[in-house]
């Protein structure tokens, strides 16, 4: 895809949501209001309506760099996913056994094979938070 | 110096709560959830009632922030934990009962939801004007506004603004309600004369000292201790008033012994003289230790009073 | 201001060994905090609240104070070496920080950061100590109507950053703003796009979108772009890599222009260190760049940022000590310190409290002088640590944001909004539209949306109305100007 159909799309996306939201989340997740200057839905509006101009206005004339790679897309997305359930784990079982495996599986991924920086980031690290915020800080971790 | 005043403190009351303790202890760290972020007055407070209680009983008291919407995030989650004791919230009574005034549908729980352990205190609100304005009183200020197209009141949360919605209704004055987001941008507003009036909770009262700012009304159902001679909205006419209490709630359904052990313990903590210091220092006003009854009471009472606030 | 006995005496009270002990304790506990992104100086002040209870009171906020300005400058080491600001001030450090840092000069770029920091730190601490009253009640004239003002002529010096398409900018910025308007409105406190989350009442978590779109982001993009083993998480030292006095000395103008911005802007309650760092940076790229162009490693950059950043806190104590308001969370932070031991801040605090004030400013310069030699030493070891493998850096840096921002923000909640923000910062980078634009509208949003209903309010809608707010057109002149000037260079 080249980098003005790209940018294209860009400013149609934002256009699309930006429309979404005027139409259904500011009717729906505000309250409406009779009296002042300044209402809940004043500034959403105003801000909504923007982007769609400012979105249209891009996809008429699409201008600057983009550095979309699907590779690095799907990578990320992948993460995040990752990250997600990390979240959901650690909830479930705390902090202190999912931060290691956590840490120990990305270090894997990202190649580490040496067996003194896998022990640093697998116990070191999450010991050392543990320490300092449990223990020196008294706050409680997941 | 300071430690051995404080050890002191704590060891008074080690023994003086020491034999209500003995019939119900937790089995495991109890819970102090906080409404409010780190750092503020509230925070301050509920860890230093903590420290105490945590000194007297011997039990090990945890405290957590659970900050959003004024406390209504925390009590959310409290609402849904078991009643064995082991969390407990501290929250503000304004925010709770105004959400559930005007949108009980949306929050998932209700009065009932809760055990009230103790009051912890009574936040003291303030109508205040600039020392040189050409008014003293409520009457005063409503003549102003209408003499002059109108008169800026700066609020800082809803029940305020409601109070003078009323007072505006009944009166006639015309004022322009302009909204900020604490008692120090009202003080800055007042001082710099951007308002003609401003409700304060507390960090007027050095300034009243200072002879830069004045009272006009007290905004709670009872007068200030530290100006007796101000009368309260009440007083002047108006039947209304805004009595935001500082608490501490549980799950509902603790057992009896739970529930008066804690409530004990909390008011011996509450009460403690260094608790005292830093309540009468950072909310201006006596820490309170109500037990269970008339907490619940001090959240029934105010749930209708709000109601009142809303015109319903 | 008090008899000279009394200042004298409460500076004395400050060069204590007891109290430098504490003050550096602080410095290193304010840079290790404020070096790890999610905890930071604000937060690091709060934990540290309680445990002075037992402290004199002057150790407490020497304390306090090291704490504060160890970690303004702590937040900045991860900006400029591996581009994951702690605090969304840094974020304007990394800008030209870590360009420079990946070139082969850590050391410049970190010392550069250090150097101006200190500078415009005790610039501002100066003015504080020589000029507060009067300063603070001349920023009382600045009501609703003059802040509103003063924030359009801030947004119209940022608007310079906004990047090679004005479309995306102005996307990203509208963007963010709509994001700040999650919570409660500001004029009638209704709930507003919360879907249920009493959490979003307050709006989103600022530390965690600042943390998930600035540094997740970043690690995220890092990972996903990492192939071949691991490599060394910050690019080794080449020749060249100090700062001279040369360095230094180029840099005059930019600092003190920086440390002018930072000052009026912290004197002024309510704006923050955010838009005084951007508005810095923004200014000092309309100047002669002498060699290398801003946004890749230009000392200037560094130096205009830092040290606008670094005056804003000295500042924020103006309208603290000279009138008793609290100008920031730092302040507000410190007003609990001292309600605890039993002082009362307010417009009295010089004649009551005069000693331990002046013992206040004793602690903030020493304070400033351990920032610069512990950050000379702790420099050195930062960049040997970082040059750890980045498969290790990394996950310890995820496991870091994920621990901050969970302790700050009070469970699990922020740490997901976090996640949602690293991601979207990810997709706005991707398609270049510019995350600052959006962390900086997302930041000043909350506050504009407040001042904008305030000034209505005062106005009565009336523009007609603002001829009696002359310093509030004076300066909506000179943000029409500007934006003039700048859309026609």
């Amino acid at each position: 895809m080249g980098n003005r159909a790209a940018n294209r799309l860009t400013g149609l996306a934002v256009a699309a949501l930006a429309a979404a939201f005027w139409l259904w989340v500011i009717p729906n997740h505000s309250s409406a209001s009779d009296y002042g200057w300044m209402r809940p839905r004043t500034l959403p509006t105003i801000c909504a309506v923007s982007l769609i101009v400012l979105g249209l206005a891009h996809a008429a004339l699409p201008r600057g760099a983009m550095e979309v790679s699907g590779r690095e897309a799907l990578r990320i997305i992948g993460l995040g996913l990752g990250f997600g359930i990390a979240l959901w784990a650690m909830s479930r079982w705390g902090f202190l056994v999912i931060a290691p495996l956590g840490a120990g599986a990305l270090m894997w991924a990202l190649g580490e094979r040496r067996w003194p920086w896998l022990v640093a980031g697998i116990f070191a690290v999450p010991g050392f938070v543990w320490l300092v915020v449990e223990q020196l800080l008294q706050r409680p971790l997941p | 110096m300071r430690l051995k005043t404080f050890a002191g403190a704590a060891l008074a009351l080690a023994m003086s709560a020491g034999a209500a303790m003995a019939e119900w202890a937790p089995d495991g760290p109890v819970k102090l959830w906080i409404g409010f972020g780190a750092g503020g007055e509230t925070d301050t407070l509920g860890r230093l009632v903590a420290q105490n209680m945590s000194e007297a009983t011997g039990w090990d008291i945890v405290v957590e922030n659970k900050p959003g919407g004024g406390g209504m995030a925390m009590f959310t989650q409290l609402a849904t934990l078991p009643a064995d004791g082991r969390t407990l919230g501290m929250g503000v009574t304004m925010p709770v009962l105004v959400n559930l005034t005007i949108r009980p549908d949306e929050v998932p729980f209700d009065l009932d939801s809760f055990d009230y352990l103790s009051t912890v205190a009574l936040a003291q609100l303030a109508l205040v004007a600039p020392a040189n304005a050409p008014y003293d009183d409520l009457a005063g200020l409503i003549e102003h506004a209408k003499a002059s197209d109108g008169a800026l009141v700066g609020f800082d949360a809803k029940p305020q603004e409601l109070l003078m919605q009323f007072v505006d209704k009944q009166a006639g004055a015309g004022f322009r309600l302009v909204s900020t987001k604490s008692s120090a941008e009202n003080v800055q507003n007042l001082l710099g004369g951007h308002v003609d009036a401003a409700f304060v909770a507390g960090a007027h009262i050095p300034y009243l000292e200072s002879g830069e700012l004045k009272m006009l009304a007290s905004a709670n159902a009872s007068r200030h201790s530290y100006a007796p001679d101000v009368a309260t909205v009440q007083e002047q006419g108006f039947e209304i008033y805004v009595d935001p209490w500082f608490y501490i709630a549980a799950p509902a359904g603790l057992p009896d012994e739970a529930k008066t052990a804690l409530a004990d313990a909390l008011a011996a903590a509450i009460t403690a003289d260094p608790t005292k210091e830093v309540v009468m220092n950072a909310m201006h006003t006596e820490p309170s230790g109500d037990g269970p009854e008339a907490t619940k009471a001090r959240l029934t009472d105010g749930l209708v009073n709000v109601g009142k606030l809303f015109g319903q | 201001m008090p008899p000279l006995e009394i200042i004298l005496a409460g500076f004395a009270d400050a060069f204590t060994l007891v109290n430098l002990a504490f003050v550096l304790a602080g410095v290193v506990m304010g840079q290790v905090v404020g070096a790890i992104p999610g905890i930071g100086p604000v937060m690091a002040m709060a934990i540290a609240i309680p445990f002075t209870f037992v402290l004199d009171p002057l150790v407490a906020i020497s304390f306090l104070v090291g704490i504060n300005k160890g970690g303004l400058f702590g937040g900045a080491i991860p900006a400029v070496l591996i581009n994951t600001p702690g605090t969304p001030d840094a974020a304007a450090t990394a800008l030209d920080g870590h360009p420079l840092a990946a070139k082969g000069r850590p050391n410049q770029a970190t010392r550069m950061a250090l150097f101006a920091s200190v500078t415009g730190d005790t610039f501002s601490d100066l003015v504080l100590i020589t000029c507060a009253a009067p300063l603070a009640t001349a920023a009382l004239m600045m009501g609703p109507v003059e802040k509103l003002a003063l924030m359009l002529f801030a947004f119209s010096v940022i608007a310079g950053l906004l990047g090679d398409s004005l479309a995306k900018g102005l996307m990203a910025a509208v963007m963010g703003l709509l994001l700040a308007t999650v919570g409660l409105d500001p004029e009638q406190s209704t709930p507003r796009f919360y879907f249920g989350y009493f959490e979003l009442y307050d709006g989103p978590p600022l530390v965690a979108v600042a943390i998930g779109m600035l540094a997740v982001a970043e690690i995220f993009r890092r990972m996903a772009g990492a192939r071949g083993g691991p490599r060394p998480a910050v690019a080794a030292s080449t020749a060249g890599d100090r700062v001279s006095w040369a360095d230094y000395w180029g840099c005059r103008w930019v600092m003190a222009r920086g440390a002018v911005i930072g000052t009026v802007l912290g004197a002024i309650p309510g704006i923050g260190s955010t838009a005084a760092a951007f508005m810095s940076y923004a200014s000092a790229r309309t100047s002669d760049p002498g060699g290398v162009p801003f946004g890749e490693g230009n000392l200037r950059g560094i130096a205009a940022t830092e040290s606008a950043n670094s005056a804003v806190m000295g500042a924020n104590l103006i309208p603290l000590l000279g009138i008793g308001i609290p100008g920031s969370i730092t302040a507000a932070l410190l007003i609990s310190a001292f309600t605890i031991h039993g002082i009362q801040p307010g417009p009295l605090l010089f004649q009551t409290q005069g000693q331990l004030i002046y013992g206040l400013f004793g602690a903030m310069l020493m304070a400033n002088l351990s920032n610069l030699l512990i950050g000379l030493v702790s420099l050195r070891a930062w960049t040997v640590a970082l040059r750890a493998p980045d498969s290790f850096i990394l996950p310890a840096a995820l496991v870091f944001c994920i621990a901050g921002v969970y302790v700050s923000t009070g469970g699990m909640f922020g740490v997901a909004v976090m996640l949602i923000s690293a991601l979207l910062g990810w997709a706005m980078g991707a398609v270049g539209l510019p995350v600052v634009a959006f962390i900086i509208a997302f930041f000043l949003g909350a506050q504009f949306e407040s001042l904008l209903s305030q000034t209505l309010v005062i106005v009565d809608g009336k523009p007609a109305a603002l001829m009696e707010h002359p310093i509030a057109l004076v300066l909506l002149l000179a943000a029409i100007g500007t934006a003039i000037w700048l859309g026609r260079r």
